[in-house]
């Protein structure tokens, strides 16, 4: 098991390597160099040559590349263009705010979409399937912005329950939880019934069934076990595709976490910044997908032994 | 000849088939049906009402008027026909939507067959990349993109683009991994027909289904990533009227005038829903065994 962990986080080293050359090659073709950005557009060009020979921008592109992971490795992803400070202080301060709005939603996406999945799947065909069916189909619909603008036009113009901006109290959250776990909680509503639907036709519980054991037992002990696996990769995923969401969520209500920050910096050409903040949020993902193959391993006994006998 | 019939009157039949089968499902012809509806008006949107006169140039005397005879659906902050807006927008989301499916199915099929028909190294190399893409949340690479390339309709399309590329890789690999080593393959390689030729006239024709299903899906995506783009000010720049930087433009004006957020955001909703259920509705009209 040991040795599978381990493999499984060097397996990650070149991933995450590519992943940073990528979004590195992108921004390195956003026009103008980094000295024009840093003095701006009235500098003389003298000043901005010698900087962009200081900053090394004038390097080879592999040169250049091999050097931001170099400063990576050490904890230094730069300064930022607009300031002048380490960008990731700045993703360390923000950092808490998108991690807190992410994780309610998981919790709160997973805590209604789960339950209503295998109950639209225990009761196939019902009245009450077909409606958490359609209403999944209009929820995986909404614009995460647009649902956020109606909630604020509801909640905070209209009734006057909820502030529409701002993180201060955990009444802020509120709303952007909600507009946040709200297209996704459709996408796992859906899994979680089709992949109940297809355990509850397998033979064991057929076999369940036959032993005269309780509709409660069945559903929970031998379906539900068994459909997790595939429940639990779909909340994993939707981790990373909430990561992305935040950036919508947390422009409309004006939470000051990363998404907000990443839009700012790239009006304003930071690119140290932006890269820093991709960069940091498409690890993470790629750390939760690990702790989903993990805890597969954990849960099933076959791939389990599939990695003892290894 | 007469064998050239027969295949053709195949094909047709098995197309009949297939629409019969999708006729059946109310769902997926409603999305049918208001896909059609949004796209007559935006094909027709410059006869129904110009650009120029009712979609861009201000008119500051009229300016937030409420929905009435004259504005269906009022007038917006620099008093421009909201309803001209709409339809102006609609042209622009679903070319967005549908040319951008296009390019990544096209970069994807590529990608996908070369993958999944050449195995080793080309494989693996194909699919470390995708899974890397894969890891950067969607919109932030579109954000990325757009950002390095600047506004506009055909940088946004790119961006949105390069996002969904590794998805269609991965579906069309797995496709053609199933039916890499099938007998008509080898005959056809036997014959001496090149890889090129295998690919795209024994493959692709086979891979063609759940390739529509995920495009088809692809298009509702497409439509609310760029409106999100647009929407914070990096997808289409204003005064050009898509539905996300409308619905941008109208949160200055939400406490006097909701009927503009309401507008741009039950169309966007509408139109990805239509996708979506046409989507699924494809799916069991192509392969009825797959219907839960």
């Amino acid at each position: 098991m040991l040795k599978f962990v381990l493999k499984r986080i060097l397996l990650m080293i070149p991933t995450i390597l590519l992943v940073i050359l990528i979004v590195f090659s992108i921004m390195n073709l956003a026009p103008g160099s980094p000295g024009r950005l840093i003095l701006g557009q009235t500098a003389p060009q003298e000043a901005v040559d010698q900087l962009n020979e200081e900053l090394g921008y004038n390097n080879p592109f592999l040169v250049r590349f091999a050097n931001y992971i170099l400063d990576i490795c050490k904890g230094d992803f730069g300064n930022s263009y607009r300031t002048g400070r380490p960008v990731f202080e700045e993703v360390l301060n923000r950092l808490p705010v998108t991690l807190k709005l992410s994780t309610c939603a998981i919790i709160l996406m997973v805590s209604i979409g789960v339950p209503i999945g295998i109950l639209s799947a225990v009761k196939q065909y019902s009245a009450m399937d077909y409606f958490f069916t359609i209403s999944a189909m209009f929820l995986a619909a909404f614009p995460v912005f647009w649902f956020g603008l109606m909630m604020i036009l509801t909640f905070s113009l209209h009734l006057g329950w909820l502030p529409s901006n701002g993180a201060e109290t955990w009444r802020h959250y509120i709303m952007p939880i909600i507009t946040l776990s709200l297209p996704y909680l459709a996408i796992v509503m859906r899994l979680t019934r089709s992949t109940m639907l297809e355990t509850i036709r397998q033979d064991y519980v057929r076999t369940a069934r036959a032993k005269g054991a309780s509709e409660k037992t069945v559903i929970f002990k031998h379906a539900l076990k068994n459909a997790l696996l595939p429940i639990i990769t779909i909340i994993g995923m939707t981790f990373g595709l909430m990561l992305g969401g935040a950036v919508l969520t947390e422009t409309v209500f004006s939470l000051p976490g990363l998404g907000t920050m990443i839009v700012t910096a790239i009006r304003l050409k930071d690119i140290p910044q932006v890269m820093a903040a991709v960069i940091l949020l498409s690890v993470m993902f790629s750390f939760i997908m690990l702790i989903v193959d993990l805890l597969y391993a954990a849960i099933d006994p076959r791939i389990k032994a599939m990695y003892k006998k290894g | 000849m007469e064998a050239v019939n027969k295949t053709q009157t195949k094909k047709n039949s098995q197309i009949a088939e297939i629409w019969r089968r999708l006729r059946k499902n109310k769902a997926a012809m409603i999305g049918l049906v208001i896909i059609s509806i949004f796209a007559f008006f935006a094909i027709f949107a410059e006869n129904i009402a110009s650009y120029e006169e009712f979609a861009v140039k201000q008119n500051i005397r009229e300016r937030l008027q409420p929905p009435s005879s004259e504005h269906i659906f009022g007038t917006d902050g620099y008093g421009r026909d909201v309803f001209a807006r709409l339809i102006h927008g609609g042209r622009i989301s679903l070319t967005i939507g549908i040319v951008s499916t296009a390019v990544s199915v096209f970069f994807g099929a590529i990608l996908g067959s070369m993958a999944g028909f050449y195995g080793g190294k080309i494989d693996n190399f194909i699919t470390r990349i995708t899974d890397a893409v894969m890891c950067i949340p969607a919109i932030l690479l579109a954000l990325c993109v757009a950002s390095a390339l600047g506004n506009g309709m055909i940088n946004l399309m790119i961006a949105i683009s390069i996002s969904q590329i590794p998805g269609f890789t991965r579906v069309i690999r797995s496709v053609i991994l199933t039916l890499r080593d099938q007998d008509y393959i080898r005959a056809a390689r036997s014959c001496g027909t090149s890889d090129a030729r295998i690919i795209y006239k024994h493959i692709l024709p086979n891979a063609i289904g759940p390739i529509i299903v995920q495009a088809t899906m692809a298009i509702s995506d497409m439509i609310l990533t760029a409106a999100g783009l647009s929407f914070i000010g990096m997808g289409i720049a204003p005064p050009q009227p898509e539905w996300g930087t409308m619905l941008s433009e109208a949160k200055e004006h939400i406490r006097y005038a909701p009927y503009l957020i309401a507008f741009p955001g039950i169309s966007i909703v509408l139109n990805a829903l239509s996708f979506n259920l046409l989507g699924d509705g494809l799916r069991d009209a192509l392969d009825p065994r797959l219907k839960d």
